[in-house]
């Protein structure tokens, strides 16, 4: 996405480059929280100290406005109704598209990264050899079990089906072909359109 | 002459062939990128198979639609319907079961692929449909995406086909298949169901609770012998002072108690119901003996004058009325002298709760109307420094046991402008249970800062201060 713009738009365009889809005024649908809170989740499960290089990608970003600090960043992903801090707060339209912009941007700085793990497992997956066999594709998946057993609430009918390895290594991967794609050109806006498939009018 | 544009992917490399129809025009600058804007080829090479997917225009428009589509149906698992309208595609993207995996299908067309040599002419359109399968590729995501990538760094290209775009949509929520099967989702439905009758039951077996009677200032209980009225002759509210010579207290009548709520102004100063309520909670924790002997849970109605004293308890709900005796309240219960009448004494109203537990629960009986508040501050800061150098002194010289407790024991201390402690509070459920390991209750003198007999909210202003008694023996003093 080439911008030739001035800094002080950049804010705007970051935003602008994500259309409004036709939702109710109430904030994102449950799905959309929940998807975007995931994403975030395998790429805290993927780099050390993610939760930190988010709170620096709004900045670098110039999405502090929004994203202020760590408080107003993780109510914003208590959004999500997996989440056992779960807040029935609502998540506006502009907060979302700021933390898909983050993800987006940090997708992109671990492209090698995915790309490598992405390929490990369909390797691994041909020869059918364990996962575990990998060491940097299973430190990746036992993060992203830990996180998502921490934080998610079990008593969820949806978080209560990733009661295996198994089953939370699937969706481990699945994010992380979903972080594959937020990686490209347009991957951004795929991501963002995909965030509301099945929710809009 | 031919302009060949190539997009290269580690796993895709997409070539297109292509020519402008609108020729540089003579002196201006040799463009180094001509706009194409006819496609002649489209050729897409993956990495790994031997067989390329090439094609004219119809091929390639139905490549980006196809791929773009079937990008978005990943991200989401939201399957993207063909509208009624649509052709059949040429080229086809699949799920398989594994979901890494998915199927790449070319259809043969009637027509070949327009084999052209530079006419500047478009290709034709297809007229046939598609008939057959021409070719077919399993693609790994990786590779998947690396096509999505490919076609996406051209649509970014402004040189090339700048008429072929796509616009990413997301899909209605017509479409939007049901997460769960039927079983699943109607499963919480016929919890919750459950869940409501099993409650309506329970609920029809909770007695329905009595009208409580309001609370009694309660003279006519009068043992007249053993109370002896404070000096002064402290208020004494009693709406129904006919003191009679029963040895046994009676519960008063509702009519007594309604009386005097309707002729007494309630207390609802949120900061007099707090300290009123703390006093009220010290005197009757202290003197609640035999906590274990409940086999319910009692509730009272209690009125307390504004000088703290007991005007009068009224049982709530379910609790029986001699259940009293296992309570401390009778003993607590002020008696005032003999024909005192009532007057316009303002009372105050709480619910007091013996858990069967053994716990005491006191609250108002209305609620705090605002933030109860501590009373008038020193807020002077040199005040407050020389001050908690006094409060340490003061409890350090005066704590010599060795602690037995397991946990830090935090208080709210205040102390008068003079150094004197005057109140304290226990902020933590240690500090409570080990307040007698403490020299705190030693130390108050309340009349210092004007509470007394008939003041219960100070009088002076204070200071507040927060003191950490550790386990270690370590004592901690700070502002509060």
């Amino acid at each position: 996405m080439p911008t030739n713009s001035p800094q002080d738009q950049t804010k705007s365009l970051f935003l602008d480059n994500l259309p409004d889809p036709l939702i109710s005024e109430r904030g994102c649908p449950p799905r959309t929280r929940q998807q975007i809170d995931l994403i975030l989740l395998a790429i805290e499960a993927l780099e050390l100290g993610g939760s930190e290089a988010m709170l620096f990608a709004a900045k670098e970003l110039e999405l502090q406005n929004i994203v202020k600090n760590r408080v107003a960043l993780w109510r914003m992903r208590s959004s999500n109704p997996l989440r056992r801090s779960y807040t029935r707060r609502p998540l506006q339209l502009e907060e979302a598209k700021a933390l898909v912009v983050i993800a987006s941007h940090l997708a992109r700085r671990l492209t090698v990264l995915i790309r490598q793990l992405l390929l490990a497992y369909q390797q691994l997956n041909e020869k059918q050899v364990p996962l575990e066999n990998h060491f940097r594709l299973s430190e990746y998946l036992e993060r992203f079990r830990a996180h998502f057993r921490s934080r998610m609430n079990p008593r969820r009918a949806k978080v209560a089906i990733y009661n295996s390895d198994e089953k939370l290594n699937e969706l481990a991967i699945s994010l992380l072909s979903q972080l594959l794609f937020c990686t490209g050109t347009s991957g951004m806006q795929r991501f963002w359109s995909s965030l509301f498939d099945g929710e809009v009018a | 002459m031919t302009i060949r544009r190539q997009y290269s992917l580690p796993n895709c490399t997409l070539v297109l062939e292509g020519l402008s129809d609108n020729p540089p025009t003579g002196g201006g600058l040799i463009d180094s990128r001509p706009l194409m804007t006819i496609l002649v080829q489209a050729e897409c090479y993956f990495s790994g198979a031997e067989q390329s997917l090439k094609g004219g225009r119809d091929f390639f428009e139905s490549l980006v639609r196809s791929v773009s589509r079937y990008a978005q149906e990943f991200l989401s698992q939201v399957h993207h319907p063909k509208l009624p309208g649509d052709k059949p595609e040429l080229v086809q993207l699949q799920k398989l079961p594994d979901k890494n995996l998915h199927r790449l299908i070319l259809f043969a067309t009637a027509e070949a692929i327009p084999a052209h040599s530079g006419g500047g002419m478009p290709p034709s359109p297809f007229a046939g449909m598609a008939q057959g399968i021409a070719g077919q590729f399993t693609l790994t995501t990786v590779q998947l995406f690396d096509l999505v990538e490919a076609i996406d760094q051209f649509l970014a290209d402004g040189r090339t086909l700048p008429d072929l775009k796509v616009s990413l949509q997301p899909v209605s929520r017509r479409h939007r298949k049901a997460d769960e099967p039927m079983s699943q989702r109607a499963a919480p439905a016929a919890l919750g169901i459950t869940g409501l009758a099993l409650s309506a039951i329970a609920f029809f077996l909770v007695p329905i609770p009595r009208q409580p009677k309001p609370p009694t200032p309660q003279p006519n209980a009068s043992k007249t012998t053993s109370p002896s009225p404070s000096p002064g002759g402290s208020p004494s509210p009693s709406a129904s002072s006919s003191p009679t010579a029963t040895a046994k207290p009676t519960p008063p009548s509702a009519s007594d108690l309604e009386k005097l709520l309707s002729s007494n102004p309630e207390i609802t100063d949120a900061t007099q119901l707090r300290f009123l309520q703390r006093r009220l909670y010290k005197k009757v924790d202290e003197n609640w003996k035999n906590r274990s002997q409940l086999d319910q849970s009692l509730e009272y109605r209690v009125s307390l004058a504004k000088d703290g004293s007991m005007l009068g308890y009224q049982p709530v709900g379910s609790t029986p009325a001699e259940a009293a005796k296992q309570t401390p309240l009778l003993d607590l219960l002020y008696i005032p002298a003999t024909g005192s009448t009532p007057n316009n004494e303002p009372i105050a109203q709480f619910r007091v709760v013996f858990n069967k537990k053994g716990i005491l629960q006191i609250s108002p009986w209305r609620g705090y109307s605002g933030k109860p508040s501590l009373g008038q501050q020193i807020t002077d800061s040199a005040v407050v420094t020389r001050l908690k150098e006094q409060v340490y002194k003061q409890i350090r010289e005066n704590w010599s046991t060795t602690p037995t407790f397991p946990k830090s024991l935090v208080y709210r201390v205040a102390v008068t402008e003079e150094g004197i402690i005057t109140d304290y509070e226990e902020k933590n459920q240690p500090a409570s249970d080990y307040v007698a390991q403490t020299p705190l209750e030693k130390l108050i003198k309340p009349e210092a800062a004007g509470l007394g007999s008939k003041e219960t909210v100070p009088q002076k202003p204070l200071a507040q201060f927060r003191v950490v008694f550790k386990p270690s023996g370590v004592l901690e003093v700070s502002p509060y």
